[in-house]
Formats: C-alpha cells, sequence, structure tokens
C-alpha cells in the first residue's frame, strides 16, 4: 500500500476551504451558513492532522481539539441565536432579517 | 501487514450478507397482498396520525444544543485516556478541575431548568 | 513516549485565570440570588482584584506553558485598561439593564468571561492561545449582543456578528495550520508559540531558506484578516455597524473598546515577535489598510442620523489611528498606541454612557436630532458630551489629542510620513461630524414638546461612571506627562 503524500491531505483541504467560503458568500440561509464554516473549520483540521503526521510533531493534534471544542460551542450560540430569531420572525434567511441599515 | 484486519472484513462479509439475504429471503417466500393500509406511506401499517412534517419542538434544540456541548466537551478526555498512565496524579488533577468546570456548567443549565421537559 | 507535565506557572496565568475563575463564581452566585446588585458588585470586585494580580506580578517577565503565555509589563497595562473599561461598562450597565427588562444574572459572568478571554489574547505568545482568546471573547460578545432578544435588531445583530465571527475564525484558524505546516517542529516549546516561530524563521533565512513562502504568507494573511475583522478594520469592517447598533448601548460602548484593544495587542506580538524577519512585506500594505480604515470610517459617519451608527462608524476610523502606533512595529508605536487605548476607552465610553441616558424602554431615540436642546433637559450631561466629542475629534486639552499626538509621532519616526497626513486630514474631516452633535445639544430647538419633555436617566453608577471619565480625560488632556513618561517607561522597558 503505498503512502498518501502530505501535499494531497493539503490540496483536498484546501478545497474543501475554497467550498466552506464560497458556501459562506453565496448562501442566504444561515443554517447551511453554518455548514459551510465548519466546512472550513474542518478542512483547517485536516490539513493540521497531515502536517502534524508529516512531522511526527503532536502540536497539530492538539490544537484540531481545540479546533472541534470551540466550533462545538460556536454552533450551539448560532442554534440558540437562530431559534430566538425563528420565533419571532418564523424565517432562517439572513434577507429576510434585516431591520438594520443605514 | 493487513492480517490483523482479516476478522473486520470477515464481520463486514457477514454484516452485508446477512440483511441481504433476509430481505431476499422475505421477497422470495413472502405473500404479497396489497392493501390499502399497507400503500399508505408511512407508520407501518396503522392509521397516519397528522402530517409528516411536524414542526419539532423546541425543546428538542435545547435539549440536542445541550448534548452537543457536553458531548465535544468529552473529547478533552481522550488524550487522558490514551496516555493516563504516563499523567499520573498530574493528569488526574487537571482532569479534575477540567470535570469540575464542566460539572459547574451541568449544575448551572439544571438550576436553570434548561433541563425540564415542560 | 515519555511524559513531562508542563510546569504549572499561575504567576504568569494570573490574570486570565482569576478573572475566568471569578466569571464562574458569579454564575453560581446567580443561582441562588437574583439580585443584579449583589450579582454587579461581585464583578466589579472580581475585576479589582485581577487588577491586583497585575499590581503583584508587576514587573516579572517570563513566558510559560511551553511558551504559550507571556507575562510582561506591556500586557499588564493593557490589561488594567481593559480591566477598567469593563468596569465602566457595568457601571453603564447596573440600571440600563432594569429599565430595558433585560435582568438576567448571565450578563455579568459572560461580561467576565469576554473580559477574561480578552486578556488571555493580550498574554497569548502562541497562535493556538490567539485562537481561544479570540473565541472566548467572541462566543461571550455574541450572547451579550443578542442579549436583548425579544428586540429583533438585537438578534439580528448577534446572528450577523456570529456568522461573519465564525466566517473569520475559518480563517484563523486555516491561517495557523499554514503556519504550522511552515515551521519546523519544536521539540522543547510549542512548535506554534511566537517564539519558536521566530527561531524558525531566523534558521530558515539563515540556511539561505526564503522566507517570504507563499504559503507562510496567506498563513500569516488569514491569521491577519482573523484579527482585522475584531479590530473591524476596513475591509473587513462591514458587520461593525449593524452590532454595534442592535447590540445593548453598554455592550457596544463596551466592545467597541476593548475588542479592538485586545486583538491589536495580539497583532503587536505577532507581527514584532513572530514575523519580525516578514516586516518589508506586511507594513506597506498595513499601512494602506490604517489610511482606508480611517478616511472610511470618517466619510462614512458624516453622512450617520442615528447616533449608534454614527458612533460606530467613528470606532472604526479610530481603529484606523491605533493601527498606526501597530504597524510603525517600534516601542514608541506600541506606547502610542497603549496611550491611544486609554485615551479612546475612556472617551468611547463616556459617549455610549451619554447615549444610555437618553433610551428608554422600548423607545430607542437615539437620532441626531433627539439630542436637540439636549442642554435645558440635562446641562450637566451636554457638557460631558462635549467633552467626549471633543476628545473624540482630539482636539487640544483632551486625551484624544494626545493618543493622536502620540500614534502620529511614533508612525513619522517609523518613516511614515505620507500616512501621518492621511491621519491629519481625516481628522480635521472628523471634526465636522463631531462639532455638528454639539450644536444639535446647544443649538437647536427640540423637534417637539414631548420631545422637550423626555427623561434623561442619569442614575448615581452612570454619574460616576461619567465622571471618571471626564476626570481621566482632562487629566491626560491637560497634565499628561505623568502618565506619558509610565506607559513609555513601562512598554520600552518590556520591549527590551
Amino acid at each position: 500500500m503505498s503512502e498518501i503524500s502530505t501535499n494531497a491531505y493539503v490540496l483536498v483541504s484546501a478545497i474543501l476551504f475554497t467550498i466552506g467560503v464560497i458556501g459562506v458568500m453565496t448562501r442566504r440561509n444561515a443554517i447551511i451558513m453554518f455548514m459551510s464554516v465548519e466546512l472550513m473549520l474542518n478542512s483547517a483540521n485536516l490539513a493540521l492532522i497531515a502536517f502534524s503526521r508529516a512531522k511526527a510533531s503532536t502540536d497539530g493534534q492538539i490544537i484540531t481539539f481545540f479546533v472541534i471544542a470551540v466550533a462545538a460551542a460556536e454552533v450551539a450560540v448560532g442554534l440558540a441565536l437562530l431559534v430566538s430569531i425563528f420565533r419571532a420572525k418564523r424565517t432562517t434567511n439572513v434577507d429576510d432579517v434585516s431591520t438594520l441599515k443605514g | 501487514m493487513l492480517r490483523p484486519y482479516l476478522p473486520i472484513l470477515i464481520i463486514f462479509i457477514v454484516g452485508v450478507i446477512i440483511p441481504l439475504a433476509a430481505l431476499g429471503l422475505s421477497a422470495l417466500l413472502g405473500p404479497r397482498k396489497a392493501t390499502k393500509r399497507k400503500l399508505v406511506p408511512y407508520e407501518s401499517g396503522m392509521n397516519p396520525i397528522g402530517p409528516a412534517m411536524q414542526r419539532t419542538p423546541v425543546r428538542f434544540y435545547v435539549v440536542a444544543m445541550l448534548f452537543i456541548l457536553f458531548d465535544i466537551e468529552i473529547i478533552f478526555l481522550t488524550p487522558y485516556a490514551l496516555y493516563f498512565r504516563q499523567m499520573g496524579l498530574f493528569g488526574l488533577g487537571e482532569m479534575g478541575v477540567f470535570l469540575a468546570i464542566l460539572l459547574l456548567g451541568f449544575v448551572y443549565i439544571w438550576r436553570k431548568g434548561a433541563l425540564r421537559w415542560d | 513516549m515519555p511524559f513531562n507535565p508542563p510546569s504549572i506557572d499561575l504567576t504568569v496565568l494570573g490574570m486570565p485565570a482569576l478573572l475566568m475563575a471569578w466569571g464562574m463564581l458569579v454564575l453560581l452566585i446567580d443561582l441562588f440570588t437574583s439580585n443584579q446588585r449583589v450579582l454587579a458588585t461581585v464583578s466589579l470586585i472580581g475585576l479589582i482584584a485581577t487588577a491586583g494580580v497585575g499590581l503583584l506580578t508587576w514587573g516579572t517577565q517570563r513566558t510559560a506553558f511551553f511558551d504559550m503565555v507571556v507575562l510582561d509589563n506591556f500586557g499588564t497595562v493593557v490589561n488594567w485598561i481593559l480591566l477598567g473599561a469593563t468596569a465602566l461598562s457595568i457601571l453603564l450597565a447596573l440600571d440600563y439593564l432594569p429599565r430595558q427588562n433585560l435582568m438576567r444574572g448571565e450578563f455579568y459572568a459572560l461580561l467576565l468571561f469576554a473580559t477574561s478571554g480578552m486578556l488571555l489574547l493580550v498574554q497569548a505568545n502562541d497562535l493556538v492561545m490567539i485562537f481561544i482568546g479570540v473565541e472566548l471573547l467572541s462566543i461571550s460578545l455574541y450572547v451579550l449582543t443578542g442579549f436583548a432578544v425579544p428586540r429583533i435588531s438585537s438578534g439580528e445583530a448577534a446572528m450577523k456578528y456570529l456568522l461573519l465571527g465564525a466566517f473569520a475564525a475559518g480563517f484563523l484558524v486555516y491561517g495557523i495550520a499554514l503556519i504550522y505546516g511552515f515551521v519546523a517542529a519544536n521539540d522543547a516549546i510549542s512548535s506554534t508559540s511566537l517564539t519558536a516561530i521566530s527561531q524558525d524563521l531566523a534558521a530558515k533565512q539563515a540556511a539561505g531558506i526564503a522566507i517570504n513562502d507563499p504559503i507562510i504568507l496567506t498563513g500569516l494573511g488569514f491569521v491577519l484578516i482573523a484579527l482585522g475583522f475584531k479590530v473591524s478594520m476596513v475591509p473587513f469592517h462591514a458587520w461593525t455597524p449593524d452590532v454595534y447598533e442592535g447590540a445593548p448601548t453598554p455592550i457596544t460602548a463596551y466592545m467597541s473598546v476593548t475588542t479592538k484593544g485586545a486583538a491589536l495587542v495580539a497583532i503587536i506580538r505577532l507581527l514584532t515577535v513572530a514575523f519580525a524577519a516578514l516586516r518589508p512585506e506586511w507594513q506597506f500594505i498595513f499601512a494602506i489598510l490604517a489610511a482606508l480604515t480611517m478616511t472610511y470610517g470618517n466619510i462614512v459617519a458624516i453622512a450617520q442620523k442615528n447616533l449608534k451608527r454614527m458612533l460606530a462608524y467613528s470606532s472604526i476610523a479610530h481603529a484606523g489611528y491605533m493601527l498606526m502606533g501597530v504597524l510603525s512595529a517600534s516601542p514608541l508605536g506600541a506606547s502610542a498606541f497603549v496611550i491611544y487605548l486609554v485615551a479612546y476607552a475612556l472617551t468611547n465610553i463616556g459617549a455610549f454612557a451619554v447615549l444610555t441616558t437618553l433610551e428608554n424602554r422600548g423607545m430607542a431615540a437615539l437620532e441626531l436630532q433627539d439630542l436637540r436642546g439636549l442642554y435645558r433637559r440635562h446641562p450637566w450631561l451636554s457638557v460631558a458630551m462635549v467633552i467626549f466629542m471633543f476628545s473624540l475629534a482630539g482636539v487640544p486639552l483632551t486625551a484624544g489629542f494626545m493618543g493622536k499626538f502620540a500614534v502620529f509621532q511614533a508612525a513619522w519616526d517609523a518613516d511614515l510620513k505620507w500616512l501621518v497626513l492621511v491621519g491629519v486630514l481625516t481628522s480635521v474631516i472628523s471634526a465636522f461630524f463631531y462639532l455638528r452633535v454639539t450644536v444639535q445639544m446647544f443649538m437647536e430647538e427640540p423637534v417637539s414638546a414631548e420631545a422637550a419633555e423626555r427623561p434623561v436617566f442619569a442614575t448615581a453608577p452612570l454619574v460616576v461612571g461619567l465622571t471618571i471619565a471626564v476626570v481621566g480625560i482632562i487629566i491626560l488632556g491637560v497634565v499628561p506627562s505623568q502618565v506619558l513618561n509610565f506607559v513609555n517607561n513601562t512598554v520600552v522597558a518590556a520591549a527590551r
């Protein structure tokens, strides 16, 4: 079985990251935007793990733990906000929630 | 090199065969009678109660969010679980502090009534 | 693999750790009492105790936890400013919350958690610590922004802040991954610590390897995008006006000052400790962004009718002035940044304090014309507002002038003379809309008889906060030498 090179992992992670960025910028549903952000964070995790293996250092894996935990906290807060907005406005589309302009 | 993985392969194959066999045999041997109730798309032959696309009550979201948080925080136990012998008393102390903080959060949501169902 | 436990050096981590523990204490107390005064008092005591820890560890300069956290006098001074700003914000919130029917105990705990994240960010010496500090302060602030959530604008502001903040966090993490991929693994200290990065870059330079590699430049760029987002640097400022308008006013006051301060310290450490070798790559780009930030903030602020939005755009502009001190990348620049931060904290929180007095339940009344005739409704309040506006504009004999003078001097010394010119010109532009506020208060008639009768909620804690702000501004503006010498000595000494 041949080794998959670090470059391949990083390339995949870069593609995933780009998909995530495009997702956040083009989609207007808050939940899908969250999913895209998750994609960005997890692509970074993939890159970290790949680098960590290539260097035989555990630092990258440790960073990944923190990223996963923080991402969960962020999503929980985001969903809580969404629920409270949905109660008031009955929509998760960010374009429908735009009272602030100037 | 792949030898230790042989049992997993066997389990995998067995896992595919058994459900396929069950489905195939019931398709071959079972009688087929289409009644009105059976053609109803869900609720396995019972009379459907209400539409399929129901709104989920908000309290499910609250429980789901709390679950995500406590579920993911457990990730920090993984390194300790792998190295707890080498880490000794130091690791025990660290994990004690970590779990105490987590417990504080649990006590907080409990007392605030986030876990109350009705 | 052998395991060597890190030395638990609580001296270095003292300030953030104590404040974090205190936040948990406030959370616990909240379970047993619903008295807001008790919670606020306990929080204020916690802030003072944390500042006291800074006094005890004063003069210590060392890193700990595999070089991930650093303690030095520069960081301690900034921490004190952040703690002071938090205390002032609590004074603002004390009567505002009951008036707006927002009495929930998490408020003070979240405020302390956010502040402890900022202290961690100030003392961070590692990319991971920067990430954790940024997220701790951001997640707390998302919730605080949405604290007035039955009001739809508050929820909307929180949602926008969270979506864009999470987007920025994605960039931060990917940037960290790229930098981690570029630098060599370090066995003694954390590979992503700023010290390790600078050592690795120096080693690569000595070995003749090009260090302006696309990978590390992209990584640095991504990290700076995320931090620039927190500072609301143009072009990453888009969230600022909406979030500042929608958030409860004490929170707007709080985050407009503290987030910028903490994130800018992280940028200073990142650029001068880790990436000093890449200075030709980042300094010019940063100078252009600072110029854009100042110009954009001040010009768009002219068109604003809502006071909160006006102050939001003005805060973008002030971020630009602070960036001037940061990108000078010298001890002089760092001390100029600290002076500017003190002045801005006193002034901006003071200005927002005046706005909170005008806010009644269910009625914002924060349009520019609502200020008309404020002089007759509450003379002292309008005099205080004039002082704040003068200080924001940078009129001599106020703290704002000293701050601007210091950053201009630092940029001049760093040979960025064109940037100083932009700074002076945009300051002149800004004077227009700051002075317009003054004109409205003193020279215009109220829009209606009802507006002339509106109550002004200048309650005791708020008056204390306002007095502190005004006295601070005047001291810093009229007799600044003590403060200037103190800051210069500590920051320059810390840089050695």
